[in-house]
């Protein structure tokens, strides 16, 4: 391995530029993240207060290990929808470590509209399921929710991947030997009560614990029967009578100990055996990561300079470095543990796809995990290309990835557009964990190269009219594009709507991808197999 | 929120600050780099290291309490069962009352028997401690539901010597 | 072949400190010695110092100690020639003395009649007033039960009532004010039957600061009664006493001189035999007045014996074996100052409540003039069985000062972790200003009650031991160290 030579100029005009610009992005990131995480209105902390609840972060603090590190998915969830209500999209969900086991905690936010879901909160709770099943984590569940959002529930019930899939998931979770423990702090009401009766394990608060297929008003317009909610479905009832709970908490904070004690009952996971190095922080300044990449889209940075603040030393060793030079391939170490990098530097072409794929499947059979770097505007185009066959080397590399058995984690460092995204593991490609950085922008294609093209078929309609629009009717025509655009491939829309799990600081990256790649061992590996690969 | 150390009648929290090479401590929010160096890995002499800082001090254990002598002065540090704690906390407020002993003795009498029906204020066991007496009454009316020591036995301190079981009826009346 | 012919086999009829401290005193004699203890005690320490152990059954082990009659057999059987009852228990019990003596067994201790006598603390006074001794101004309840309460109340205020058939500082209660009286009557009466099965009282005027002197004994049966000096037991609680030391602080030769003649003539008049101890209420105008006599040996012999380098145990079996005391009263010396602290299971941050516990760890102080009589062992429990007491640390320095230092460098290396122990009251009260100043008088722990006071503990001292305790402890350890890699290098991140 060869420690990567830095070629930047920290105190260079370009430099400062860069990071002044990254800064703003990641200030207003804070800013978003503390907004959804901290701000509420007064009447729901006062509610919330009243109940004797703990806010659900401070249920969270409770639960994991002192001293020990939480990643959080999905913070800014549905961050540009209902009209920016669902702090977090009403649902906390983190990897941590509680009682010696890394486990995945999805948490109820009960100061939103008294934790109902919303489409996007069931969204990403059977996101959150899919990471527990992907990669054979445990789930903790605090539970505390007032159920659907009635308004939106068309959008939350009825479809395949809509509320149901979160009890399907849980059942097939189970049958992976995968434990779950529910805590359940408030209602779990229709639905909702199949979480904790789904769960191996479930503790229920005496006093504001209730779990019912139908609460008392459903059961009043149902059946006419009068019975409050304790008597209906409440802790005695379910661990003396029913048997539906296993254990009666007196406090909050009585309950979460318990859950960590029972916790505490799990046998550890067995992991993947990957390789592993004594860790060993990046030999260059991971802040020095803001200056690296540019505001803007069209201009090149060497993705090596990123590499090198995120990996253990800044050690790299790099497959076929003469060859493909668009595409990076290389071997190195995060927090210790080994990984087969792919960063984009430029555009795909024929050698760098090739390049790609056969990298690929070097790591498949070493059993080396995967990290992909994306910064991809696409596949190279035009006749050279095509008769060079792009299409079936793009093929390859997206087959070999798609087939892949080790687990695969992306990082969206700036651009992924179009078929770039699927070759370089978008979330299409089931890695297990994606995230991006503030300034990273999704689409089929870049905005300014989106609004051409739509302007372009209004010109051309237009002038089939007989009309010649003037410079000013362009623009008018072209901005709204354009805006509307950009707010769509913005990575807050992407992260609002759960294209990926998650924005993360740059500084964060590397602390974020050892928890996640720690988190993707618990599956087992399988052998090397690809479908056909068009040679 | 740690672990919880009780020292003196006061909970200190305790949170490992991890790091490469092993962890330091926080103290009640205060960080300091601690070592301890113990021969005998079950207790008697040992040095321990704050910031460099040397102190020698005499351990010894016994559950989850570790004595610890300092400076000629020895005090018991116990490591809380923090759900024991959290549950007996939550506990008060429920339907059964405890009457606990609040030092070690012997019982001189009993007043009731198990099952009795008791008012306020009724004489239920007197305990006797170095030549103190006390009078356990009950704190409300309630049945006995256990009465856990006889005449003459002797207890530790904590220990529970009635059970009385609040009627929930008398309760919301 | 013993030392004391005629006494082969001594059965000590006794536990803890006091039965180690005897068996020790019977080994150097080359006496063969037996520990009479209830199975709670089979693995003790006063078992092992002793030679034997013979086994008493009871269902309680405090009741053990005060079967006369089992015990008296036990010494029987085991051939014993005498018995040696220590202090409590049995060992002020006339009756038992008979039973002992019935069972041809030599009782160590004065003849029944003298125990009977000294033990009715009434008729101790009368005896005492009657042959011309001082005693306090009293009124007895036996003397006129009609009239007692009045009587109580012409005495005048403060005074103290007592029972009758005490000792060792129970059942007594003071009263300051007139409408305490009939409480306090009815209350000390109620103790006096529970503890001494003889509710008869007396009060006694309270002398304001008093100092509590008391002589040692040594009498022979062949009519030679000497002092041994005297001792300071003035630093109280609740009666019971808590440091002791002799020579009496600043007391004046002829005072000391006539507190130990006066002592010497209530014993001789007596006819004492044995080791015992004559008590005095002292004045701060140098008044004395007789209290009682304690027919056993005491608790805070050793003070007596640092200073005069006597074996009191000794002399006791040599007087019970009929020899005569082999030295006179002008060959008894007392040579520099000795202190003794009684180390007990009591939390005195908390109102002096019994603590109980294990002892897991002992480390007993040494050195030139350090003495440490207990009866403890690692892994023996401390239960609410027994009294308190745990140790005595007693030291020996040339000057009062030097042993006051000696005993809190000692008290500082002395270690009995796993029982709170009043260890840092007892480094308190020597370091107070007053003490050293020799300021005493049976109210010193009252007056200087605030700054007795526990100290609260500083963040510092907390840091350290909180650290100690976690770094010591397993548990602590493997929960820390459980958390998976790379989280336990990554620490506490939040994103």
């Amino acid at each position: 391995m060869r420690r990567i030579e830095s070629r930047i100029n920290p105190r260079s005009v370009e430099f400062l530029r860069h990071r002044a610009r990254n800064l703003e992005r990641v200030a207003e990131f804070r800013t978003r993240q503390q907004e959804a995480r901290g701000s509420r209105p007064a009447r729901d902390l006062e509610r919330i207060r009243r109940q004797g609840k703990l806010f659900v972060r401070d249920r969270i603090e409770r639960l994991l290990d002192p001293g020990t590190p939480f990643l959080e998915l999905s913070s800014l969830a549905a961050c540009t929808e209902y009209d920016g209500e669902a702090k977090s999209a009403s649902v906390v969900v983190g990897i941590g470590v509680v009682s010696g086991r890394e486990v995945l905690v999805r948490a109820d936010d009960p100061t939103i509209k008294g934790g109902a879901w919303y489409p996007l909160t069931v969204k990403k709770i059977v996101r959150s399921l899919d990471v527990a099943i992907e990669n054979r984590l445990p789930v903790i569940h605090l539970c505390d929710s007032a159920g659907g959002f009635l308004p939106l529930q068309a959008e939350l019930f009825p479809d395949g991947r809509h509320a149901g899939r979160i009890f399907r998931n849980q059942s097939i979770l189970s049958k992976l030997c995968v434990p779950q423990l529910s805590l359940v702090f408030g209602h779990c009401t229709a639905g909702g009560a199949y979480i904790p009766s789904l769960s191996d394990y479930s503790v229920i608060l005496r006093g504001n614990g209730g779990i019912f297929l139908g609460g008392p008003p459903l059961v009043k317009a149902a059946i006419g029967e009068v019975v409050d909610a304790d008597a209906l479905g409440g802790a005695d009832l379910h661990t003396r009578v029913s048997g539906v709970a296993d254990y009666a908490a007196n406090s909050e904070e009585e309950a979460i100990l318990l859950g960590r004690e029972i916790v505490a009952q799990w046998r550890l996971r067995e992991t993947a055996p990957i390789e592993r190095n004594p860790p060993e922080d990046p030999w260059y300044d991971p802040e020095e990561l803001y200056g690296i990449v540019p505001d803007d889209p069209k201009l090149q940075f060497d993705m090596r300079e990123v590499i090198a603040r995120i990996v253990d030393g800044s050690w790299l060793h790099e497959y076929q470095p003469d060859y493909g030079t668009t595409l990076v391939c290389g071997f190195a170490w995060l927090w210790g543990m080994k990984v087969g990098i792919l960063a984009n530097n430029g555009v795909l072409f024929n050698d760098s796809s090739l390049k790609g794929a056969h990298f690929m499947e070097l790591c498949n059979q070493n059993r080396t995990p995967l990290l992909f770097l994306q910064n991809i505007t696409g596949f190279m185009v035009g006749r050279d290309a095509e008769a060079r066959g792009i299409c079936k080397d793009g093929a390859k590399m997206i087959m070999v990835q798609a087939c892949s058995e080790v687990p695969k984690l992306t990082v969206m460092v700036n651009g992924s557009f179009g078929a770039g995204n699927y070759g370089m593991c978008g979330r299409a490609f089931d890695p297990r964990f994606v995230f991006s950085w503030p300034n990273h922008q999704i689409g089929v294609m870049g905005a300014e190269q989106a609004a051409d093209t739509l302007a372009d078929v209004k010109l051309r309609q237009l002038e089939r009219e007989g009309r010649t629009p003037g410079p000013d009717e362009i623009d008018a025509i072209r901005r709204p594009i354009l805006a509307s655009y950009e707010r769509e491939i913005s990575a807050w829309y992407a992260t609002s709507h759960l294209f990926d799990d998650g924005i993360l600081d740059p500084v964060d990256t590397r602390n974020a991808l050892a928890i996640a790649l720690s988190a993707s061992l618990g599956a087992p590996m399988g052998e090397p197999r690809y479908g056909v690969l068009r040679l | 929120m740690g672990y919880e150390f009780r020292l003196d009648g006061r909970l200190s929290d305790v949170v490992p600050v991890y790091h490469r090479e092993g962890f330091d401590l926080e103290i009640d929010g205060r960080r300091v780099r601690a070592e301890l160096r113990m021969p005998r890995p079950d207790g008697g002499d040992a040095e321990i290291l704050l910031d460099g800082r040397s102190h020698r001090v005499l351990l010894a254990r016994r559950g989850d309490v570790v004595w610890v002598q300092l400076d000629g002065r020895a005090f018991p540090v116990e490591l809380v069962d923090t759900l024991r704690r959290a549950a007996s906390e939550a506990a008060r407020g429920q339907h059964q009352d405890l009457l606990v002993a609040p030092m070690p003795g012997l019982v001189v009498e009993v007043a009731v028997a198990v099952g009795a029906d008791v008012r306020e204020g009724d004489l239920l066991v007197t305990i006797e401690s170095m030549k103190l007496q006390t009078a356990f009454r009950a704190p409300h009316a309630g049945r006995v539901s256990e009465i856990a020591f006889g005449v003459g036995q002797s207890f530790e301190k904590g220990a529970v010597l009635v059970r009385l079981e609040r009627d929930a009826e008398e309760e919301r009346g | 072949m013993s030392a004391v012919p005629g006494i082969e086999t001594v059965l000590i009829a006794n536990r803890g400190e006091i039965a180690v401290r005897i068996a020790r005193t019977l080994r150097s004699l080359a006496i063969r010695s037996v520990v009479a203890h209830h199975r709670v005690d089979r693995n003790g320490p006063a078992v092992r110092a002793a030679d034997a152990g013979v086994e008493i059954h009871a269902a309680e082990p405090l009741a053990a100690y005060l079967d006369a009659e089992q015990i008296a057999a036990a010494a029987r059987r085991v051939g014993a020639d005498a018995l040696h009852p220590g202090y409590g228990f049995l060992a002020e019990n006339a009756a038992f003395a008979e039973t002992v003596a019935k069972a041809g067994v030599r009782f160590i201790g004065p003849p029944p009649t003298v125990m009977r006598l000294m033990g009715d603390k009434i008729a101790a006074r009368r005896f005492a007033a009657e042959r011309g001794f001082q005693v306090a101004p009293a009124v007895l309840e036996e003397d006129d039960p009609r009239g007692f309460l009045e009587g109580a109340r012409r005495l005048g205020l403060p005074l103290l009532v007592k029972p009758s058939a005490g000792g060792g500082g129970k059942g007594i209660v003071r009263v300051s004010s007139p409408e305490e009286l009939e409480p306090a009557l009815a209350r000390a009466r109620a103790e006096a039957a529970r503890y001494f099965a003889d509710a008869r009282l007396y009060v006694e005027r309270f002398v304001e600061r008093p100092r509590h002197v008391e002589v040692q004994i040594l009498a022979d049966r062949h009519g030679t009664c000497l002092h041994l000096f005297e001792r300071e037991c003035s630093v109280q609680r609740r009666f019971q006493k808590l440091v002791e030391e002799t020579p009496a602080p600043g007391l004046p030769d002829e005072l000391r001189a006539a507190l130990c003649r006066e002592a010497v003539g209530i014993a001789r008049a007596a006819r004492y035999e044995g080791a015992g101890t004559v008590e005095f209420v002292l004045s701060p105008s140098g008044e004395f007045f007789f209290l009682e006599m304690n027919t056993r040996l005491q608790v805070e012999h050793p003070v007596t014996e640092l200073v005069t380098g006597l074996d009191l145990v000794a002399e006791q079996v040599r007087v019970a074996a009929g020899e005569p005391l082999r030295f006179g009263q002008q060959d008894v010396r007392s040579s520099g100052c000795a202190i003794e602290c009684r180390i007990c299971a009591e939390d005195a941050d908390d109102g002096f409540l019994p603590t109980t516990g294990e002892v897991l760890l002992l480390r007993e102080p040494a050195g030139p003039g350090v003495r440490f009589d207990a009866g403890l062992a690692e892994g023996r429990a401390v239960t609410a069985d027994f009294d308190s007491l745990l140790a005595k640390l007693v030291v020996h320095g040339a000057t009062r000062d030097e042993a006051i230092r000696r005993a809190r460098e000692a008290l500082r290396e002395t270690a009995i972790l796993g029982v709170v122990t009043n260890q840092a009251f007892l480094a308190r009260v020597l370091a107070h200003p007053a003490f050293a100043r020799g300021e005493l008088h049976t109210g010193f722990l009252t007056e200087h009650a605030a700054d007795l006071a526990p100290r609260g503990l500083d963040d510092e001292h907390r840091l350290a031991l909180v650290v100690a305790a976690a770094l010591a402890h397993p548990a602590f350890r493997e929960r820390v160290l459980s958390v998976p890699e790379p989280q336990r290098w990554i620490g506490a991140w939040r994103n």
